[in-house]
């Protein structure tokens, strides 16, 4: 139906009266033409250039332009200019109501200008003069009774716009309305196919690409295709906040092709600035801009561009820029598609940060474990990770084959290639602490011996590390060896040398009290010998006193004890070397000392007082070694008291538990005391107070003890005399006893 | 008990104490021992004749000084000191004191008996 225009026949049929019938049937002729040809493609921009031609052949001399409404404004689609004059640029666009095509197109109904200057609606009027076009009539397309745009003829003269022309016109321009509506709807399908099929595609890249580039690349050209654009770039953001162009389709200028958008410049930075869309026609309607900006746009003889802002995680992080080298706008569908499009550049660019950050993480774990791996290699130690509880080795470094000569290949092959290689005297000790730990799940350190492949005993320090366990529930061990063969051969000398020493001043000072020892000895000599003649007496008797003689005899039987222990407790004390350390009662270690000083101390008119509570804890300590001890103290508690008139000749014992894990021993006694200011120095080698002191008793001493994990130390009593107390660890629990030389059993260090 | 000459063992080691005690009354001697000087003074046995054979090394009081401190009142007292310690100065203050003998323990126990035996005489009970 056409309701503002009128069909071919109706024309026809209404205007019988017209005379000149012979005119009238080739003007029928003619129009039926134009509307077969009109209809004759689907393609709008066929359409509309038929539709143009048409209408210009049906007025001689005229100037046809077909507008189109979009939205609220009239846009010029197609356009014929024959015989320009002038370069005076005609409008592109008007606004409803704005102009005489915005007149026509508001008030949807023909207008007929004979004289376009003198008509106040008239906007254009420079154009207008600078061709010489004085006549317009403007046509309303109307199809099914909806505007689709307007159809402008332009004239010299009015006269060419006659009514019959106008009537002709109006008959086809409902043609036309309706042939141009059918070319946008097969148009708008056509469209909408394509953009199903460009957004489908890009959905499938993004799926299955992991390179951005090459999907921003098929977003471009897809935003190039859908909204018919001449030159289309992405652009994303750079480090300095602007947007240079990443792709770019159609540029013909190397100005345009470097172009950076700066927000808040041109189209492109307000839709920055903005966030939203941004579009305009005209190259004159454009936002102001820097003259460079503007030389590269027309550079490349863009006039129309529409704009999209590609937001990352909320913000801009890139612009989908289409532009048209016509002022031909683009159009709400070509936004709605662009911001489609926009969305997924967005998605493409998210995927890709996570896929690039997750490569990041990748690659920095690489190296970070090849670091490791160099690491671990020039460190001079194994570095072993192998499974909490199988042993099975994950992990061998390097340096294993220089420290201890077999091939890593070894480790790898025999599950139980450490415990087998431990040297057999440390293996049950070393294997029995690193089960323990590990069932404790605690970090542990070691010291063993291994066996080299060349025979060679090789001292390790093993830290040992139990890693939580991982994804499959298993825990790893990683050991790390060192070498330390060298320092403990060191200690071992230090050891040796500070054993011959402390024998030499055991000597000494037994030497020392040898007057006092001989008179331990002699005591029981006499009780035997005195026995052995009373027997004797009692024997010659008559009759012989027989109950008396046994009593006797028990009673040598006892002294010759008495006096084999002494040298027995002697001979200890004179051995060379070390002792096994065990488990000691402390206060017996005092009992025995005050045994062997006995003499000496009744000598020198001492009394001692011990004091010790029942069931002290035992110790872990060398007999030998800590008698040595308590022998030095006391003899030095006596000889302090000899020299001064001290009337109160007086040791006091006291043997208590100290803290939760040791036991001390003070020796308090009623002597000179110490030099005041000379307390702590006591302790130096050399430094004696003695006239024949050697000075290294003390030092002997403190060695001892600290060989023994405890301490040994000095004060002034309050009112007279001094009080050194050394302090020994107990024995842990059940723990295996250990040894000072290291030479038995794995001794289990803190962990690290 | 008869009166006569006895002789008192002063040593502080309980074993040689009691075997002394056995070889004087081997030999037929009246014994009584002492642990300690102290015990010894105590006993006001310091006019009785007899002799005396004392440790030097006792516990608090020594052989010496109960020596010293009998003096004169021991006139009719012997004295004879025994030793586990060598000790030249000891033995001469011994006999400055006025001991009849110095045996260094250990001692040959015939020569302990036969210095008691000069002092003493012999014994009443053989």
């Amino acid at each position: 139906m056409v309701h503002s225009g009128r069909s071919i026949v109706e024309w026809v049929g209404g205007n019988g009266s017209v005379s000149d019938t012979e005119n009238l049937d080739s003007r029928l002729e003619l129009l039926l033409r134009l509307v077969e040809s009109i209809t004759a493609s689907p393609d709008l921009d066929q359409v509309l250039d038929s539709v143009i031609r048409s209408a210009a052949s049906l007025v001689e001399r005229s100037r046809s332009t077909v507008w189109i409404l979009e939205g609220p404004r009239l846009v010029a689609r197609a356009c014929i200019e024959p015989r320009r004059l002038s370069d005076v640029p005609n409008r592109r666009e008007f606004a409803l109501g704005d102009g005489l095509p915005g007149h026509a197109a508001l008030e949807r109904r023909t207008l007929v200008v004979p004289d376009v200057l003198a008509d106040p609606r008239t906007v254009s009027r420079e154009y207008l003069e600078a061709e010489g076009l004085r006549a317009c009539a403007v046509i309303p397309l109307l199809a099914h009774g909806r505007l689709v745009g307007v159809l402008e003829l332009l004239t010299s003269r009015a006269a060419d716009l006659g009514s019959t022309e106008v009537e002709m016109l109006t008959v086809f321009a409902g043609h036309a309305a309706i042939a141009i509506e059918s070319a946008r709807l097969y148009a708008d399908a056509e469209r909408r196919r394509r953009e199903a099929e460009t957004l489908a595609q890009i959905a499938r890249d993004l799926a299955e690409q992991h390179d951005v580039d090459a999907v921003l690349a098929r977003i471009a050209s897809g935003a190039h295709t859908l909204c018919d654009s001449d030159v289309t770039s992405l652009a994303l953001r750079d480090t300095d906040g602007s947007f240079p162009a990443r792709f770019m389709i159609g540029a013909r200028s190397e100005a345009y092709r470097n172009f950076r958008v700066v927000p808040g410049l041109g189209i492109g930075g307000r839709a920055v600035l903005d966030g939203r869309p941004a579009r305009a026609a005209e190259r004159v309607a454009w936002p102001p801009m820097p003259p460079e900006y503007a030389a590269a746009i027309d550079a490349d003889g863009i006039r129309s561009a529409l704009v999209v802002p590609i937001v990352v995680d909320e913000k801009i992080d890139g612009l989908l820029y289409v532009c048209s080298r016509s002022s031909q706008s683009f159009s709400d569908a070509d936004e709605t598609v662009l911001v489609r499009l926009a969305d997924h550049a967005a998605a493409a660019i998210r995927t890709a940060r996570l896929f690039a950050a997750e490569q990041a993480a990748r690659s920095e774990a690489q190296a970070s474990a090849a670091n490791f791996r160099k690491l671990v290699d020039t460190l001079d130690a194994i570095v072993l990770d192998a499974d909490a509880e199988t042993f099975d080795i994950a992990f061998v470094n390097q340096r294993a084959e220089a420290i201890l000569g077999y091939p890593v290949e070894a480790w790898y092959a025999d599950p139980q290639f450490w415990v087998h290689h431990v040297h057999p005297d440390d293996r049950d000790g070393a294997a029995a602490e690193c089960a323990r730990a590990i069932a404790e799940n605690r970090d542990h350190v070691l010291q063993y011996r291994m066996v080299a492949v060349d025979g060679r005993v090789v001292w390790m320090h093993d830290m040992v590390r139990v890693l939580p366990a991982g994804t499959d529930g298993r825990r790893q061990l990683r050991s790390v060896m060192v070498d330390i063969t060298a320092r403990k051969q060191a200690e071992l000398e230090v050891q040796q040398q500070q054993q011959v020493l402390a024998h030499l001043t055991r000597v000494a000072t037994l030497g020392e009290l040898s007057g006092a020892l001989a008179h331990e000895l002699s005591q029981p000599l006499t009780s035997i010998l005195t026995n052995a003649r009373a027997a004797l007496l009692f024997l010659a008797r008559e009759p012989a006193d027989l109950e008396e003689i046994r009593a006797i005899l028990q009673d040598i039987v006892d002294e010759d004890r008495r006096a084999t222990e002494f040298i027995r407790r002697l001979r200890a004390l004179l051995r060379r070397g070390e002792t096994p350390r065990q488990p000691l009662d402390l206060s017996e270690v005092t009992g025995d000392v005050l045994r062997l000083l006995h003499s000496e101390l009744v000598a020198h008119g001492v009394a001692v007082t011990t004091h010790a509570p029942p069931g002290l804890p035992k110790v872990n300590g060398d007999p030998v070694a800590l008698q040595q001890v308590l022998l030095n103290l006391i003899v030095n508690a006596c000889d302090a008291m000899r020299s001064g008139q001290s009337l109160e000749r007086h040791i006091d014992i006291t043997i208590a538990v100290d803290g939760d894990s040791a036991v001390r021993v003070a020796i308090a006694d009623r002597g000179t005391g110490l030099p005041p200011n000379d307390v702590e120095r006591v302790f130096e080698p050399f430094f004696t107070t003695k006239v024949h002191g050697l000075g290294l008793g003390l030092v002997i001493c403190q060695s001892i003890v600290t060989a023994h994990g405890g301490h040994l130390s000095a004060k002034n009593n309050s009112d007279r005399g001094a009080t050194f107390w050394f302090t020994v660890p107990t024995c842990k629990g059940a723990d295996a006893p250990q040894r000072v030389d290291g030479r038995g059993d794995a001794s289990p260090l803190d962990p690290i | 008990m008869t009166s006569g000459p006895a002789v008192f063992v002063v040593d502080d080691d309980p074993a040689v104490r009691i075997a002394l005690e056995r070889l004087f009354r081997g030999a037929g001697w009246r014994v009584r021992t002492f642990a300690s000087a102290e015990e010894f003074l105590q006993q006001d046995l310091h006019l009785a004749r007899g002799c005396l054979v004392v440790d030097v090394h006792l516990g608090s009081m020594s052989g010496l000084e109960l020596h010293a401190t009998l003096g004169d009142r021991a006139a009719a007292m012997s004295v004879i000191l025994t030793t586990g310690v060598d000790d030249v100065n000891m033995e001469l203050e011994a006999f400055k004191l006025g001991a009849i003998a110095f045996f260094r323990k250990p001692f040959e126990p015939n020569e302990l008996l036969e210095s008691v035996g000069q002092c003493l005489g012999r014994p009443d009970s053989r």
